[in-house]
């Protein structure tokens, strides 16, 4: 039995290990002085965190990241609101049509959508601005948004509403009064995953942003170019950034309580 | 008569297909409680639902005061509801719970409102919870809290739905007497939707006992009890034993277990089929047979021990069950065991007969 639960510890160690090693040598490596990332360690050094900091393209790519996120977690929150308050609220033909249609960017593959917001953004001249990659991000982003928020919605006991509008408060008043603050953990949840997978997206980004590179797009033009320490610095930024927003998003979406 | 507080007028709700209220017509007087009782799926949420503005009428109107209020949204009807759910606003504490309606009348400035919270959750006994969220309370707490929200809005008319259904027995009763004391020293009309007979008939003023979606009679308790409009009502109220037979005149019926004389109730015509109630209070029993003249023979099947009285359960010659309430020391004098053989009998005028069938 003990032996049992040794092996399982053992197990789950290693498919941990299998997971996060190359992450924390990526990490590790963005500490060392040395130009490759190889043992014997090399000495402590800062260096290669000064060098993206000083490069121009990197700080213009990591503003525009921190811009089209801000923006998509925002947007594709209220939208993601909206769908998944519909759904809660209202019955009406054509709803699981809807919701399918709500749910779908994600199940279609990236390369398939980043080729398509292509072609569909040259059409009304966006191609090559920033508001190109921020409305396909919002496209992607939003279904995630939504599934939170519905989640959420659905451990709402269905008399809360009614019993705002019972006790005097109008449609509004109820929206902001009650459901919203419900809804609070799963829309910063919501505002926190949305802005994580908008960060690291690099597919549409690489498509549509022409010149506007962001972030990860300059990270694989970097690594085109040359292999550089760099890389692991400007990676340990980016893993970091997100695996916080990540956890924020976890943490308040996990949260529960009933309304009985 | 004055004009009644709230009216329905031939108020019906269809789901679809399904009828869930036939034609309604309910007329509330002023400082009235009156309960809608029935078994669930008998219309009677729906209808307090639809004087709330939750559900729209299919047809029929609902007037408060004379004034058609049948399109006015629900925030706009100030008539606060009691839930069975509570329905609180789980992300709030007690207080502000309390303090929710009062918002959204904008009458009050946040001292006054705070003043006029902090006078009901004390009337309601809950003033010690008020900082607290309302989900580190109790059930009972949780409805005071949600009958202090009702009442701090000094409603004429306050809606209660199933309010202690979730409650445990012996909360349930407290309950009971704390709505009626309130009803007694607030003088708001109560309209209270329960499926419990206790309930009702020991708080409400009248009693309105709906059936798939139609009204099967309205009165007060005692009205009810004593003359039941029909056999759904009878047997819902479960105070008698209920007989059928054929009339044969002049107050004599015949069933399967025997011909029995009944004075009590309405006239059936001789021929017709007539079913009657024995009250099961007013049932004498006896080891031997008495000649009395309305006496059955029976068997004991089982008995209930409710403190002083004891409800029998009888079996009768056609395999009909016959209920008989009598008290203990009765019981203890007959010596009856479970499977006895007993004959009981009653008062001609004790039997009720029912209008129709």
């Amino acid at each position: 039995m003990s032996r049992g639960i040794a092996w399982q510890g053992v197990w789950t160690v290693l498919v941990f290990a299998f997971i996060l090693t190359p992450i924390a040598s990526l990490v590790f490596f963005s500490f060392n002085a040395d130009r490759f990332p190889s043992l014997p360690w090399g000495g402590f050094s800062l260096e290669w965190y000064r060098a993206i900091f000083a490069d121009d393209t990197v700080r213009a790519g990591f503003w525009r990241s921190i811009q089209v996120s801000a923006f998509v977690a925002v947007v594709a929150t209220f939208i993601g609101f909206a769908t998944a308050y519909t759904d809660y609220r209202y019955n009406f033909r054509g709803k699981m049509p809807y919701l399918a249609i709500a749910a779908l960017p994600p199940t279609v593959p990236v390369l398939i959508l980043g080729l398509g917001m292509l072609s569909f953004f040259s059409m009304v001249n966006l191609v090559g601005t920033l508001r190109a990659v921020m409305f396909g991000h919002v496209v992607i982003c939003a279904p995630f948004a939504m599934a939170l928020i519905r989640m959420r919605l659905a451990d709402m006991s269905p008399d809360i509403e009614p019993a705002a509008w019972n006790l005097g408060a109008s449609r509004w008043a109820t929206m902001w009064r009650v459901t919203i603050p419900w809804c609070l953990p799963s829309i910063i949840a919501s505002l926190a995953i949305t802005a994580a997978v908008s960060f690291d997206e690099f597919m549409i980004a690489w498509f549509v942003s022409g010149l506007e590179e962001t972030l990860p797009v300059r990270i694989l033009a970097l690594l085109q170019g040359q292999v550089s320490p760099r890389i692991n610095a400007i990676g340990s930024l980016v893993f970091f950034i997100s695996i916080t927003l990540a956890a924020i998003g976890q943490l308040f979406a996990s949260r529960k309580e009933s309304t009985a | 008569m004055t004009a009644p507080i709230l009216s329905l007028n031939s108020v019906t709700k269809m789901f679809g297909d399904a009828v869930a209220l036939e034609p309604l017509d309910l007329a509330v007087t002023k400082g009235e409680f009156i309960a809608l009782m029935g078994p669930s799926g008998c219309g009677k949420s729906t209808t307090l639902r639809m004087i709330a503005g939750l559900e729209q009428p299919t047809s029929g109107a609902i007037k408060l005061w004379e004034r058609d209020i049948t399109d006015l949204p629900p925030w706009e009807r100030h008539m606060p509801m009691v839930w069975q759910s509570y329905a609180l606003f789980p992300f709030m504490t007690v207080r502000q719970n309390v303090e929710f309606g009062l918002k959204e009348q904008r009458k009050f400035t946040a001292p006054d409102r705070r003043k006029k919270a902090e006078e009901w959750m004390a009337r309601l006994e809950i003033e010690g919870f008020a900082a607290r969220p309302v989900q580190k309370l109790s059930g009972g707490q949780r409805q005071r809290v949600a009958l202090a929200r009702a009442l701090a809005l000094e409603p004429e008319i306050l809606l209660l739905d199933e309010p202690l259904s979730a409650l445990d027995a012996h909360l349930r009763l407290q309950m009971q007497g704390e709505l009626r004391r309130l009803h007694a020293e607030l003088g708001i009309t109560f309209v209270y939707v329960t499926h419990s007979q206790s309930e009702a008939f020991s708080m409400a003023d009248r009693v309105a006992i709906l059936s798939e979606g139609k009204l099967q009679q309205i009165g007060s308790a005692r009205e009810v009890y004593a003359a039941p409009a029909n056999r759904f009502v009878a047997e819902f109220v479960g105070a008698s034993t209920i007989l059928t037979g054929t009339a044969k005149g002049d107050g004599v019926i015949e069933t399967p277990v025997g011909t029995f004389h009944a004075t009590g109730g309405h006239a059936p015509s001789a021929g017709a089929s007539a079913t009657f109630l024995v009250p099961s209070n007013l049932v004498d029993l006896s080891a031997s047979k008495s000649g009395a003249a309305n006496e059955v023979h029976a068997e004991l099947l089982t008995e209930e021990f409710t403190g002083a009285f004891v409800t029998l359960h009888l079996k009768l010659a056609d395999g009909s069950l016959m209920k008989v309430q009598t008290q203990q020391s009765d019981l203890d004098r007959l010596g009856l065991n479970v499977g006895a053989h007993i004959y009981a009998s009653w008062a001609a005028d004790a039997a009720y007969i029912l209008e129709g069938e």
